[in-house]
């Protein structure tokens, strides 16, 4: 038996970054959502995914396409999302 | 005087005369040590009509009131002068081994004067100290000369600071190397000075200990800020990469700049990343005296036409940026070998960077030709011609004489609108950290004394947060983010974070590991090593005064020695050209939206610049606030 997927469940990528991808174990994979897609959601999905980053879930920088996007922007098939902690030094 | 030794250094160069005297107690408590201790001797001393290169310009070596003492990363010293690069304040700064031998070898600081008739190395045993011919080392490379220097004193514990080639041909970015070529006062152009003089290296060996009030509260504060740091994910994240784990993600903002500041995406990040091709180099991470935070980075290149020598130290962030993607080059290999060269030869990565990557772009508007340039063709993302155009940097050859001189002056020599891409404040080239991704370090780019110098306050630890957020690890900054791209609440981000720096480094303590944000070391630590080094309290208000203080003297310096207020300002490029793709495209600095307000909370006079004398009398700096304001 297939697997039915809701026309209206979005996929996209997600891409950690720095100490993102050390807690996540790898650095992107995809995430099916289904609706509300937007990144509020997509950001509890993924702390459901992997618990430990929690412990950084509130200095985490979230980026859609390269572009940062309010917490109510609506995730589309596709979209590329990236984790990010914030950067110093260098 | 606990943590301090009390004592001060001085070499006057042309007559060969070595003299100590007391560290002066008001200097101390005002300015601390390292960047500040220098600065005001500097500020003191230096004639206004001594350029950087005559025998009347300081060269100043300065520890902190920390550095030496077994406090988490207090391994720091300053290399303090007036700038040839920019003609202004200049300084520099390092970690390593070099600083805390110094102090155990009796010294807090050395202060440089004149010029040797013949090249010198000074020797600085346990108290006992001399200058000896360095004639047979001129012409070294930095790791060479280090090595030989030792050997022939006998000395394998000494640690020493040095010049390459780049210095003894007066480059004006060439650098002072430490600790075998791999630590580096880098910024501006600290090395020519001390290659002006003729002085080739100082070696140090101290077997004494540094005395501090309180050593068991010391190690019983390091025993709980180590613990602490090890089991924090973001400290944790450091220790394993260092500074190039960064890459990834500031090149996912558009922070990193690409193709001499014209681009927002590089073609394959992950060649120079860590995690990432980057990593497959890397064999270990190298620490400086006390810190547990290992950032350094061992790579060798085994075989190859880019084969180095085993175990060099690798290109950290900065220098990916500089040396890689701004030059569009993306070919790792022949980064770490770029790094490489520029650690043997003793020169700045992201000036030597900077300056290659106008000349680049000169190169493919039809202005510099492969004749000009000794049959390099120096495109963009040519690794190969940017090897050969290093060492005619170095060795002054052909246009690589031009190139020596710096960006701003390049820029002027070649003309037919160059200055256009030449990419510098006050004539220092920019690091690799767009303004246009973060718009507070328009303020710290466009003001800070010392040219563009991401190290004179970094914005970016705060502004990467999420909107709203405030900083985990540095509650006291007091400090919430607001959008990155945008002008609101920057000028308070720049304010905090350039006190919290020039305070930082004064003490002695390495910035990337206590005040960044790139490990979690929280503030408390600071103080309380400080503490128990030197039996003296220092509240967090107090040290952020200390930190205003010294921005403050730094700049009365550069309008004590002829800068105007039009210098602080930003390269036309970044203020007009937005980025076209990338995490900040369609962004251009504003910096002209930030400039009262900043200029407001710093308490400077809106007409000249100049910092207040109100400004500088709350500070205690009344004889500055005298001279500045006659």
């Amino acid at each position: 038996m297939g697997v039915v997927v809701d026309s209206k469940d979005v996929k996209v990528r997600v891409t950690y970054f720095a100490l993102a991808r050390e807690i996540v174990g790898k650095g992107e994979e995809d995430i099916t959502l289904s609706s509300p897609a937007n990144i509020v959601n997509l950001l509890g999905r993924v702390i459901e995914m992997h618990p430990s980053l929690s412990k950084v879930e509130r200095i985490i920088h979230v980026m859609v396409n390269g572009r940062v996007e309010l917490n109510a922007y609506q995730l589309k098939n596709g979209d590329r999302v990236s984790i990010i902690p914030p950067v110093s030094g260098g | 005087m606990l943590g301090y030794t009390g004592k001060i250094l001085h070499v006057e160069l042309t007559r060969g005369k070595i003299t100590e005297k007391p560290l002066d107690k008001e200097i101390q408590r005002l300015y601390v040590g390292c960047v500040g201790l220098a600065g005001k001797i500097l500020y003191d001393q230096v004639p206004i009509w001594a350029g950087p290169l005559d025998p009347e310009n300081l060269l100043i070596f300065a520890t902190g009131p920390v550095t030496g003492t077994p406090g988490l990363s207090a391994g720091r010293h300053s290399v303090v002068t007036k700038s040839p690069l920019t003609g202004y304040f200049g300084d520099a700064s390092a970690g390593g081994f070099w600083g805390a031998e110094l102090k155990k070898a009796g010294f807090d600081a050395i202060v440089l004067t004149g010029r040797a008739p013949r090249p010198v190395f000074l020797w600085v045993k346990d108290g006992v100290t001399e200058l000896r011919d360095a004639t047979s080392y001129w012409g070294m490379n930095v790791r060479d000369s280090d090595r030989a220097v030792k050997k022939d004193l006998g000395e394998t514990n000494a640690w020493v600071a040095n010049i390459g080639p780049a210095g003894e041909n007066l480059v004006r970015f060439a650098t002072v190397s430490n600790d075998d070529g791999d630590r580096v006062a880098a910024r501006c152009g600290v090395g020519a000075v001390m290659g002006s003089k003729r002085l080739k290296a100082i070696a140090v060996r101290g077997t004494n200990k540094v005395p501090v009030s309180d050593e068991p509260a010391i190690r019983d504060s390091l025993k709980e800020l180590t613990k602490l740091m090890s089991s924090d994910q973001t400290s944790r994240w450091m220790m394993k990469w260092g500074t190039s784990g960064a890459f990834a993600p500031m090149m996912e903002l558009g922070d990193t700049p690409i193709r001499n500041w014209t681009s927002g995406e590089f073609k394959d990040p992950s060649k120079l990343s860590t995690p990432g091709e980057y990593a497959n180099y890397r064999q270990a991470q190298r620490t400086c005296f006390s810190c547990t935070v290992h950032c350094r980075p061992v790579v060798t290149i085994p075989e190859g036409a880019y084969k180095t020598e085993a175990k060099v130290e690798g290109p950290e962030y900065e220098t990916l940026g500089a040396l890689g993607t701004n030059l569009d080059i993306g070919n790792v290999e022949q980064v770490i070998k770029l790094n490489d060269l520029c650690n043997l030869y003793g020169l700045d990565t992201i000036s030597a960077g900077g300056v290659i990557a106008w000349a680049m772009e000169s190169y493919e508007r039809g202005l510099l030709t492969a004749h000009d340039l000794q049959g390099c063709e120096l495109n963009f993302g040519n690794g190969d011609s940017t090897m050969k155009v290093l060492e005619m940097i170095a060795y002054r050859r052909g246009f690589g004489d031009v190139l020596a001189e710096g960006t701003r002056r390049a820029s002027r020599i070649l003309g037919h609108g160059s200055e256009k891409w030449a990419i510098e404040v006050k004539g220092l080239e920019l690091p690799m950290h767009d303004p246009r991704a973060f718009q507070g370090m328009c303020l710290t780019y466009a003001f800070s004394a010392v040219g563009a110098d991401h190290m004179e306050g970094e914005t970016m630890g705060i502004e990467s947060l999420p909107v709203g957020q405030e900083s985990p690890y540095f509650p006291e900054y007091g400090l919430k983010s607001t959008d990155r791209l945008g002008v609101e609440g920057k000028a308070r981000i720049a304010y905090i974070m350039q006190n919290v720096y020039q305070a930082t480094t004064a003490l002695g303590y390495c910035l990337l590991s206590s005040a960044s944000g790139g490990t979690c070391y929280p503030i408390k630590y600071n103080l309380q090593f400080y503490k128990a080094a030197t039996g003296l309290d220092m509240s967090f208000e107090e040290m952020m005064r200390v930190g205003e203080r010294i921005y403050n003297l730094k700049r009365a310096f550069n309008f004590k020695h002829g800068m105007r207020k039009d210098e602080d300002r930003l390269p036309e490029r970044l203020l007009k050209e937005p980025l076209p793709s990338g995490g900040s495209r369609g962004s251009v600095a504003h910096l002209e939206a930030l400039v009262k307000e900043y200029c407001d909370i710093r308490g400077w006079d809106p007409s000249s610049g100049k910092p207040k004398r109100t400004t500088l009398e709350a500070l205690q700096m009344h004889d500055v606030a005298d001279e500045l304001w006659a």
